[in-house]
């Protein structure tokens, strides 16, 4: 007769070895470190810093992460408006916009970006790491299904305030643009709302929603049953750039989530606040490197334990998740 | 839960928890870490290789199963799920004193079937203790 007999297994020792083979070859290691770096603070010159459609520190985004990532090694090339609607091309100040788009001869527009993009692609070499940074506004068309994402470079703005489809990058676009540089290391970093949206994610599944609404995500059955279903399903196509096929990418909001800037002590966007202490709190298993999951990691915790806990914060939705791609692989930022 | 279907071969099902590091940063790039629940079915066959009376009984035997993996990335909220095939070889001892305690040393071997990579597997040694309710099986 047979017996159902219970066991409970006891956790015991195990010395466990692994190993897995990934579909890229990435067996050389790193020769050269590049980055691109863009901040958009003024949209309208006819108006002030923080007077909507411009904001207050994109620019001092862009000037923290290009001097951040110099120390840290990398050949940087930068773009950005200060708050006073200084052009600035690669830390030197080029002068006031002129209002002219033909006129922004330094300032990071799409024709811009899309040059040092196609530029950089001459450049970058398969073992380099390559990182691009934005930060300005993000937005989304709802219209299409699925919506489409974008973030918003100068002169993207038009004159009754709202983003110009036309002269803002969309995932897809900026995939394409990405195309050309030839190194599977590259790393996408946002500081813009609807970001998440950049994020192509076609086997995992984010137990935070595409709006978080205050939740840091979890264990959730839901989740659970995504992952299954994007197991079966898989290669899926989405939206946004693959890890598989495009770039890790940190974005600072989910798809359809605003996030937000803030003065003092911040004079900063919140995500970028954090991503700039990744050089001295970043290395959080101490192995001498910092990687993008671990400056995700120290971004997320200050946004939870921080800037989201804020009861003014709380009290007007102003709470926000930062998001990370998927894929087996992780990329030594330095 | 174990089945026993003849005094040398049982069925069994299985949960268990498992964490996996992240590889180092050789080449500029890591594997990432994560962690697994992981749901399975086993096959095990067993037989006695001797008894020590003030010891215990020692067996040896084998297993093959498979289970189902929910995986989360580290550090994230990125959840992923794969299919494994499970194989050990296994040599226990179970105690004189206590009879429903093995203490098992053993050698498993699982292949995961993973969408996002060509090749995923993990051999392992293990040290483990089995508690059998309801006498030793």
């Amino acid at each position: 007769m047979r017996r159902i007999l219970p066991l409970l297994f006891l956790v015991g020792t195990a010395l466990m070895g692994s190993c897995s083979l990934t579909l890229f070859n990435y067996s050389n290691i790193v020769s050269n470190h590049y980055a691109l770096v863009y901040g958009v603070t003024i949209y309208d010159a006819t108006s002030s810093a923080g007077v909507y459609p411009n904001l207050n520190y994109p620019g001092s985004d862009a000037s923290a992460v290009a001097a951040m990532l110099a120390a840290e090694g990398y050949a940087v090339k930068s773009k950005w408006i200060d708050s006073n609607g200084e052009e600035w091309l690669n830390g030197q100040d080029k002068g006031p916009l002129s209002g002219d788009l033909t006129n922004y001869t330094y300032a990071p527009t799409k024709a811009n970006i899309a040059a040092d993009l196609s530029a950089m692609g001459n450049v970058v070499g398969s073992n380099d790491v390559f990182v691009f940074y934005f930060s300005g506004h993000g937005m989304q068309d709802t219209g299409q299904s699925p919506p489409v994402e974008y973030f918003v470079p100068e002169g993207a703005v038009n004159s009754g305030g709202g983003g110009s489809e036309s002269l803002s990058i969309s995932d897809s676009e900026f995939g394409a643009m990405l195309a050309p540089i030839s190194s599977n290391r590259k790393v996408v970093i946002l500081d813009t709302c609807n970001s998440g949206g950049f994020i192509g994610n076609s086997l995992e599944a984010d137990s935070i929603p595409a709006v978080s609404l205050g939740s840091s995500g979890g264990i959730s059955l839901q989740a659970l049953a995504q992952a299954l279903s994007n197991f079966l399903s898989f290669p899926a196509s989405t939206p946004g750039l693959s890890p598989y096929g495009g770039a890790m990418v940190l974005s600072a909001a989910g798809r359809d989530e605003s996030c937000y800037e803030a003065s003092a002590p911040y004079f900063h966007g919140v995500m970028t606040y954090y991503l700039l202490q990744a050089p001295q709190s970043g290395d959080l298993n101490h192995d001498g490197h910092v990687t993008v999951a671990e400056a995700f990691s120290l971004v997320k915790a200050g946004i939870e334990s921080d800037w989201n806990s804020n009861s003014t914060v709380q009290a007007n939705g102003w709470t926000f998740e930062p998001r990370i791609s998927g894929g087996p692989i992780d990329f030594v930022l330095w | 839960m174990l089945i026993p279907l003849a005094p040398w071969m049982r069925v069994g099902g299985s949960f268990g928890l498992y964490e996996t590091l992240p590889s180092d940063t050789t080449g500029g790039f890591l594997y990432r870490g994560y962690g697994t629940g992981a749901l399975g079915i086993f096959l095990e066959v067993a037989g006695s290789i001797g008894t020590w009376k003030r010891v215990g009984t020692f067996e040896a035997g084998g297993q093959i199963g498979a289970n189902a993996d929910w995986a989360a990335y580290q550090y994230t909220n990125l959840f992923f799920f794969y299919p494994e095939l499970m194989t050990e070889a296994f040599i226990g001892m179970r105690l004189a004193a206590l009879k429903a305690l093995q203490i098992r040393l053993a050698l498993p071997f699982r292949f995961q079937f993973r969408r996002d990579l060509d090749y995923s597997f993990l051999a392992a040694i293990s040290l483990g203790a089995n508690y059998s309710f309801g006498g030793s099986p």
